[in-house]
């Protein structure tokens, strides 16, 4: 099952698939499009109950973290660190759409969680 | 290059003998081989073997003349003078190490002062000759050579301009490289008004977390040099910028992006069996400008199995100055399925192919890396391993052409 996000809609983005018209941002069906992600808990992280979700493609890491933290209860003076790949931590202004297309398998992204520094 | 060798000849006799003449308090080198063996009483330094000295370091006939008019308190401290201010920088042209110069510098204290009437005196006068001189010497030596984008930081909140210049290098970061703009605005801002530091030019927040250099190329490759950047210290900009409250938050990033980029060319292999000290001698290479500290480890980076002719992917990302989105990464193999090797305009092509302007038009965009407009015959996998930034990616901005 995947649900949407529920976090308040960033700016929109171009998608970043190649266009001949790399120009023109508003009104195409590709702006809609959305990756699956499966979010995945390390250590003793709480899980979270739905683990795949349908995000949109310009969506910031920063704003898939916000959203974790919010969905988990956690304190705001508490951090969290995602990972791709299990070994690095996106930058948070990077689009998890350029995440997907780069490190992306079986047609989902996976990210890894956790309030601790996991991989360094 | 003639008078580097004529110093250079000045160690050689300066690890001779030297003697002081009975009156004068003169420091002088007397052995010259072929001369001081054959001159009479090794004991007593004649004037004539200061003139044979004269004669073997090249000095003009006028010159060593009107040296020997001088009293001797004058000639040895004018020597001394020569000694230590000409020497660094001489050698600043050939080594970029203090700890050379040092050395260069102390080896003929001790035959400078042998036999020295008042050693402790001499002493002082030339430590505190090496200190005048070496001090901004190291300081000078700790600046990159690879500077290209000058600055011209302006302040706000201020009465009056506050300016503070600055060579920056390229591939480092904003936050990096400008503590001293920081200390330099600070001296003159109330306590309490200061806040995170940011940067802007013109309007636009500058990213610290992309190298120096790209922003450059991004934002002002046009204009002409100084850069003139408006430090901030108030107003934080949170939708556009990213917090750095310390060097630490620098470092992160800059090693996510390395692993990152080993993910795309060797599956994270190379960099997961390093240690974490090397990882740690990547960030102290680029922090302290250290190239072969950082290439040490960094090389390895750059290998491949030779079987596969190149990376697995190549990481690169191009940026737009026309565009909404930040950049535009995919995957791209450095060699085609069919063996044939990709090149930048191949990249081009397939990501982003307004770039490239077809024959019939004018050229409209410049593809930019480090300043340099590469040609679209390049092989990526060169350009990836030889144009990379530190942070092991291909930064490519494309930004319009000038207009003539």
């Amino acid at each position: 099952m995947s649900d949407n996000a529920e976090s308040p809609t960033e700016t929109q983005k171009c998608d970043p698939s190649t266009t001949q018209q790399p120009t023109e941002d508003s009104g195409t069906t590709d702006e809609k499009k959305k990756i699956d992600v499966l979010l995945k808990a390390v250590g003793d992280t709480p899980i979270m109950k739905t683990k795949k979700w349908s995000v949109e493609k310009g969506r910031t890491v920063q704003s898939l973290s916000q959203f974790i933290s919010r969905f988990l209860k956690m304190e705001p003076n508490e951090q969290l660190f995602i990972y791709v790949n299990q070994s690095f931590s996106p930058s948070p202004d990077q689009e998890v759409g350029v995440l997907f297309e780069c490190f992306g398998s079986d047609g989902k992204l996976v990210l890894h969680y956790c309030k601790s520094q996991a991989w360094g | 290059m003639v008078f580097f060798g004529c110093n250079s000849a000045f160690f050689l006799f300066q690890t001779g003998r030297v003697v002081f003449l009975p009156k004068s308090s003169i420091l002088v080198s007397s052995d010259h081989m072929p001369f001081s063996q054959s001159s009479s009483g090794p004991s007593k330094c004649s004037l004539a073997n200061l003139r044979r000295t004269w004669t073997c370091t090249g000095l003009s006939r006028g010159t060593r003349l009107a040296l020997q008019d001088l009293s001797p308190c004058r000639r040895s401290v004018l020597l001394m003078v020569a000694f230590v201010t000409l020497v660094p920088a001489l050698c600043r042209s050939f080594t970029r190490s203090p700890s050379v110069v040092l050395v260069i510098i102390l080896t003929p204290r001790g035959e400078i002062l042998r036999g020295a009437p008042d050693q402790v005196f001499f002493l002082w006068v030339l430590y505190v000759f090496h200190f005048l001189i070496i001090a901004p010497t190291v300081d000078f030596f700790t600046l990159s050579c690879l500077p290209i984008a000058d600055s011209v930081f302006h302040g706000e909140q201020c009465d009056k301009h506050h300016n503070s210049l600055l060579l920056l290098p390229r591939v480092s970061y904003l936050t990096l490289v400008t503590d001293k703009v920081k200390k330099h605005f600070l001296k003159v801002m109330k306590a309490e008004d200061v806040e995170e530091i940011w940067f802007e030019y013109e309007g636009t927040p500058l990213k610290w977390h992309y190298p120096i250099g790209l922003l450059f190329d991004l934002h002002a490759s046009n204009t002409s040099l100084p850069w003139s950047i408006t430090v901030h210290f108030k107003n934080f900009p949170e939708r556009d910028l990213l917090h750095c409250p310390c060097n630490s938050v620098i470092e992160a990033h800059f090693m996510s992006s390395i692993k990152e980029a080993d993910a795309l060319k060797h599956k994270s292999q190379v960099i997961n069996d390093m240690q974490k000290k090397d990882h740690k001698q990547l960030w102290m290479g680029l922090q302290n400008d250290k190239f072969d500290q950082f290439w040490a480890i960094n090389r390895k980076l750059m290998e491949y199995p030779t079987e596969e002719g190149g990376f697995r992917y190549i990481p690169f990302r191009i940026y737009l100055t026309m565009s909404d989105r930040p950049f535009i990464q995919k995957l791209f193999r450095p060699i085609s399925p069919d063996g044939h090797t990709h090149t930048l305009g191949d990249l081009l092509k397939e990501v982003y192919p307004v770039a490239i302007a077809s024959d019939d038009e004018a050229k409209r965009y410049q593809v930019v890396i480090h300043g340099i407009e590469p040609l679209l015959e390049t092989p990526l996998q060169w350009l990836s391993e030889h144009l990379s930034h530190p942070d092991n990616f291909l930064h490519i901005s494309v930004i319009p052409a000038p207009s003539d």
